[in-house]
């Protein structure tokens, strides 16, 4: 009996870990074509800058009825693996991608000039360059990939929508399916399963890529400014101890790279694929938009089938729901951050070389799956109303605190040493510390953190509002974006589910734009950081 | 000169910085050296060889493994507002005026009032050339001036003891030699801090034209190779005779 459990956990786990893996090669290297394409080039950058934004702003529940649709019921048997791969693909690529766009862009115009002297051909560029410099952005992003793809587990791994519930085989459904049936025996044991994995994997891999993408770090002495069209945050930026990476190193390597002979020859044949990937492209691209096509519902039925179902949910319900839910994400947002700046500021000032033995601790936390620990605990938040909103406020701190915490400790580690002399020598601490040295210099990082973090809390509504199918496990009594937004799922309800989706995007990115930006931009001339 | 009585003083002094690697690196072993009262003194040597890491120990910002640092005839434990440090690179805060930037000197003072904080405040900006300046921003600044904006936060708390941590090297060689004489004419002047001067350069030209004593340092863990005392007349000149006898002998004893 106990061998046949272990046996399971230990094949769900690893099936898991195989689509997380698949899913995490597929963003980084979808996230390489396109950073580098949106770093290197001005009008790709414009046309797709603005639309990954928005994207990335679309709630993982979006994103279900194309998995199920076009992916888990149009394909045959590998259809639904490539449904949970896709929708894990979209909890990890985002960042990644504007990792890799920034990185890009940061290449300095010293390393830029010696391309164009040496007059290397692209695939060069991209091998000694643009991937290279690209690696330390991607490796600090992979702990937030991977606790964001963690936190959705289950809802990848239970593609339910309506009567339809075609569940996967894997540690998330598996853990879900334990507390459904009131197996808390194998829901703990598979979690602690969880817990020894993520554990082994920053050990044993995210830690060693982080220390070999050091290696190629060399934009690290910059400013702390951003430029401030960029929305996600640099998660875990410097951290490091190598503060000082010889920027030179890598124009060294860049003039290393110019037998132009070997060049000509590479040329030629990069040519030569680059001719045979468009046309595959191109062939490919069409059979998506006939596949797209031929499954895609009459365009005028779907307009109108959205605007009915906005008009039976009716003006006030949805106002009301959208309030609910954004107090809550203000609660969660303001209670988080200012958790984090207590520890930061311990961490930073106090820990000293404890600093390096708390963070891993941290990042694993970081990575546990709170949505399949939460089951757990939620009959402790069942009592009344209240302490329900406390346990939709708690669920969603935990799909949101990291994000937060890393960006403030980022900001924080970016002081550099000469001004942390100064406060030393001239004996600011305490609060003068914070107001003269660390916040001033953590500020757009903060705010960068706060802006996806905010982004990141609406998307955990949808869980933390309401878990499990048909109100099972815990759910708030008041209104909710996110409790509606469960309801019509369940329902199978496409239109309106549709129609809160495109709410819950168009709340995001108007926060965006209205709030964070505008605080970013102010913040950078309040600030005067001139790069 | 050196009868006048110790200011500071490194006794037995060791770091070690510890690479990642575990390898251990001794910068300084064991070292010794003391600053005078009145006095202004060089330290040269090549790049790397401590002569910041020894400044830092000094200021009471690295604190050493062995040995001990005496200020005024007590143990240093820490940084104080009688010994000011002057970076390369003035960090001067983007965030704060020029006023605020020199104001944070005496932010965490206890013994002044706001009022003779302000008033200290504008007396330093007016002696290092900076008024009407008060509420320009550092970007606003040429790097000359943000270097006056640093010397003016560094005396303002008028301390006994200047360090200078290579303070003109990042300066056109007009405005490096009028800041140098400013810093001259200050410690010169028995009115105005500091008493005494510690300057760590790799310009031989410089530290002629400003110390009294040079110390020249070299080796891994650093020690002190020679040490030269500069008799030449203030204000100096260039075009004194023994000026390049001076410079040259320096020059050799580093090379």
């Amino acid at each position: 009996m106990m061998k046949v459990l272990v046996a399971e956990i230990l094949i769900s786990l690893s099936l898991s870990w195989l689509r997380l893996a698949v899913a995490l090669a597929l963003s980084v290297f979808s996230a390489l074509i396109v950073g580098i394409a949106a770093g290197v080039d001005r009008r790709i950058e414009k046309g797709v800058i603005p639309v990954l934004d928005v994207l990335q702003s679309v709630p993982i529940l979006g994103f279900f009825p194309i998995a199920i649709y076009f992916l888990a019921t149009s394909i045959p048997i590998i259809g639904l693996e490539l449904a949970s791969i896709f929708l894990i693909f979209t909890c990890t690529f985002w960042n990644i991608a504007f990792g890799v766009y920034e990185a890009v862009r940061a290449v300095p115009t010293s390393v830029l000039d010696v391309l164009e002297l040496s007059n290397l051909g692209w695939a060069a560029r991209l091998s000694k360059v643009y991937i290279p410099a690209s690696i330390p952005r991607i490796a600090d992003q992979l702990p937030a990939s991977l606790a964001n793809a963690f936190y959705f587990l289950a809802a990848s791994e239970i593609l339910a929508l309506g009567s339809e519930e075609l569940a996967l085989s894997g540690i998330g459904s598996l853990i879900l399916g334990a507390i459904a049936k009131g197996d808390i025996y194998t829901a703990a044991l598979s979690l602690a399963a969880v817990v020894l994995s993520i554990s082994a994997v920053y050990l044993f891999v995210i830690n060693p890529i982080s220390s070999y993408a050091n290696k190629y770090r060399f934009d690290i002495t910059q400013p702390p400014a951003r430029p401030p069209r960029i929305v996600l945050p640099h998660i875990l930026p410097t951290i490091r101890l190598h503060l000082f990476q010889p920027i030179t190193r890598f124009s060294i390597t860049a003039q290393r790279i110019l037998p132009t002979a070997l060049v000509n020859v590479r040329y030629v044949s990069w040519g030569a694929i680059r001719i045979l990937a468009f046309i595959s492209l191109i062939a490919g691209l069409i059979l998506l938009v006939a596949r797209v096509y031929a499954e895609l519902p009459d365009v005028q039925a779907t307009v109108i089938g959205i605007l009915a179902a906005a008009a039976s949910l009716g003006v006030i319900p949805m106002l009301e729901a959208v309030g609910f839910s954004m107090m809550r994400v203000a609660i969660c947002i303001s209670l988080n951050f200012a958790i984090s700046l207590i520890i930061v500021y311990g961490l930073v000032e106090k820990a000293g070389r404890l600093r390096d033995a708390i963070l891993p601790l941290l990042q694993i936390v970081a990575s546990l799956p709170a949505p399949l620990v939460f089951p757990l605990v939620a009959p402790l938040f069942e009592a009344n109303p209240l302490s329900r909103e406390a346990g939709a406020i708690l669920l969603m701190s935990l799909g949101t605190f990291w994000y937060i915490l890393y960006s403030t400790l980022g900001g924080f580690t970016k002081v550099h040493t000469e001004y942390l002399e100064l406060a030393e020598l001239y004996k600011l601490s305490g609060l003068k510390k914070l107001r003269y040295i660390y916040l001033p210099f953590a500020v757009p990082s903060i705010v960068t953190g706060l802006l996806t973090a905010t982004g990141g809390a609406w998307n955990t509504i949808i869980i933390a509002e309401r878990l499990g199918r048909e109100g099972g496990i815990f759910a708030v009594t008041t209104p909710g974006l996110g409790k509606i937004m469960a309801e019509f799922a369940e329902r199978g309800d496409l239109y309106a589910l549709a129609y809160t989706v495109i709410v819950m995007t168009l709340v995001i990115v108007a926060l965006n734009r209205i709030l964070w930006r505008r605080l970013y931009d102010y913040a950078i001339k309040a600030l005067r950081i001139h790069e | 000169m050196s009868d006048a009585g110790t200011l500071l003083e490194l006794r037995n002094v060791t770091h070690v910085y510890r690479l990642r690697s575990g390898v251990n690196l001794r910068i300084i072993e064991n070292f010794s050296l003391s600053v005078n009262y009145a006095e202004f003194l060089g330290i040269v040597g090549p790049s790397g060889c401590g002569k910041s890491t020894i400044l830092r120990i000094m200021a009471g910002l690295i604190r050493p493994e062995e040995g001990e640092v005496i200020f005024l005839g007590r143990p240093l434990h820490r940084t104080t507002p009688r010994i000011a440090l002057m970076h390369q690179l003035p960090p001067l805060l983007p965030w704060l005026t020029v006023e605020e930037n020199v104001y944070i000197a005496l932010a965490s003072s206890e013994t002044l009032s706001e009022e003779e904080k302000r008033t200290r405040v504008s007396q330093f900006l007016d002696l290092v050339g900076l008024t009407g300046y008060e509420s320009a921003y550092p970007y606003e600044l040429s790097g000359g001036m943000r270097q006056r904006v640093a010397l003016a936060r560094a005396l303002v708390s008028e301390p006994d003891l200047l360090l200078l941590d290579e303070p003109f090297s990042n300066l056109d060689p007009l405005t490096a030699l009028s800041l140098s004489r400013e810093i001259e004419h200050m410690w010169l002047d028995s009115t105005l801090p500091p008493a005494s001067v510690v300057m760590v350069t790799h310009n031989i030209e410089e530290v002629v034209l400003l110390a009294d004593r040079v110390v020249v340092l070299g080796g891994r863990p650093a020690k002190v190779y020679a040490e030269m005392p500069i008799k030449l007349e203030r204000p100096r000149s260039k075009k004194a005779e023994e000026f390049y006898g001076y410079v040259d002998s320096i020059f050799s004893l580093i090379s």
